[in-house]
């Protein structure tokens, strides 16, 4: 019975220590799916590995924030998620999706010289940090210049950028690619709906939110794994939204890129082309409301 | 008993080689970040896989018009390690590193929208097997 129980011990440590393995260093072979996480199963169809699985690429809230000012549309409070509803968000899923929220909107209004609505979201986000594991292995200096730098619209967008990007690398790092991939979402989602605000009235924005339908492709894929009960009312409103985008349609024409090689850079001049019609973009800025109402409730 | 203590030693090789290969994807990872420059501002978001022999690694991005992305790869500590191409939705190649001696990084210019595919291999010559580390991050204006 005693050696029942020290295999069974075994049993179980080799499991935990099969599940605790990071993926950097599963052996990801061709053909093979690891068992043990859903959300790591790399293995496209072309043959190859995607990066740790489903998790993609997304289009950093920051360049969105950037459009919005190079646009010149103005600084709207009502748009930004108010700072007091940090305190409903009780379940992991929720504090990851909201830190990636209240992160674009620090973002956004980054850019409008806010002062003490600047601290106030640098504190939500450093709080939801701080409650998720995160905060304690972000590098200390972006957090403590964040805290001092706030004038300096540069540097807030800056170190907002490297904390998100100290935060992925941890929570890769340790196998929590779904609190990755909700923080990731949350930023995707708020990005959306300031775009989905601007593009009412600007053209330019309009066609930026249609070329979101590349990254909604790769969400829908995403969206499909996860598991949380908390979080499936918001994958099924994501999955509309992202069969919204589906509907956009697109047009690639190839150009031949130059090269500078002295400068090492490379000019591209491929054109990819979305359509968006009046009644689609409106589906799809009332889905964006739907999703982010039921993200931030 | 031997049994046992034989599963145990394994248990305890495995442990070690994670934590011994983690600390590695880490220690790649802080060198592929230096590629990102002060000019340069992060996607907020890390791209890693452990890659071995003629294995290859992808993920797609969307790039957006008016803006100059910085893509950075590494593995081990020496640069050139890591080879990246970018594709075009048509499979084209728009870029591979190893046409420029294998570069550790390159900067794309973008005049419009355009989804790519960003595919990452082990340079044969150099190594057989590693952690593959990749960084992305845009000019800010």
């Amino acid at each position: 019975m005693l050696q029942f129980r020290v295999i069974s011990a075994i049993g179980a440590a080799a499991l935990a220590l099969m599940i605790s393995l990071p993926s950097c260093q599963e052996p990801q072979n061709q053909g093979t799916v690891p068992a043990v996480d859903s959300l790591n199963s790399g293995i496209s169809t072309s043959g190859t590995m995607n990066f740790e699985g489903e998790i993609i690429s997304l289009p950093s809230p920051i360049q969105v924030a950037n459009y919005l000012k190079k646009n010149n549309m103005p600084f709207k409070p009502e748009l930004v998620h108010i700072p007091g509803a940090k305190d409903r968000y009780v379940n992991e899923t929720k504090k990851a999706l909201n830190m990636g929220v209240y992160g674009a909107d620090l973002a956004y209004i980054s850019n409008f010289n806010l002062g003490q609505q600047n601290a106030d979201y640098v504190d939500l986000v450093a709080k939801l940090a701080s409650e998720l594991g995160v905060l304690d292995h972000v590098d200390r200096k972006i957090i403590t210049r964040l805290r001092s730098d706030l004038t300096s619209p540069d540097s807030l967008i800056r170190l907002n950028a490297d904390l998100f990007h100290s935060a992925d690398k941890y929570l890769k790092s340790n196998n929590k690619y779904d609190i990755s991939a909700y923080i990731l979402i949350g930023g995707w989602i708020e990005s959306l709906h300031l775009a989905a605000d601007a593009a009412k009235t600007n053209e330019f924005l309009r066609i930026r939110l249609g070329e979101q339908k590349y990254a909604a492709a790769s969400i829908d894929h995403l969206n499909k794994k996860f598991t949380d009960p908390a979080y499936e009312p918001i994958r099924q409103e994501i999955e509309r939204l992202c069969a919204l985008f589906a509907q956009l349609e697109s047009t690639y024409s190839y150009r031949k890129p130059i090269v500078d090689a002295e400068t090492r850079t490379t000019y591209i001049n491929s054109k990819t082309s979305v359509t968006v019609s009046d009644e689609l973009l409106q589906s799809i800025t009332a889905q964006i409301a739907k999703v982010r109402t039921l993200i931030i409730e | 008993m031997k049994h046992i203590l034989s599963t145990l030693s394994t248990l305890l090789f495995l442990l070690m080689l994670s934590t011994t290969s983690q600390a590695q994807c880490d220690t790649i990872m802080t060198l592929c970040e230096k590629n990102i420059t002060e000019q340069f501002i992060s996607d907020g978001q890390v791209y890693r896989a452990l890659i071995s022999g003629t294995e290859v690694a992808e993920f797609s991005m969307t790039l957006f018009e008016g803006n100059t992305y910085r893509i950075a790869a590494c593995s081990g500590m020496e640069d050139g390690n890591l080879l990246f191409s970018m594709l075009d939705p048509e499979g084209q190649a728009l870029f591979k590193s190893e046409d420029f001696a294998g570069a550790p990084y390159w900067d794309f210019n973008i005049e419009n929208t355009v989804q790519v595919t960003i595919e990452a291999k082990l340079n044969p010559h150099k190594t057989q097997s590693g952690c593959a580390v990749l960084v992305v991050g845009f000019k800010k204006d």
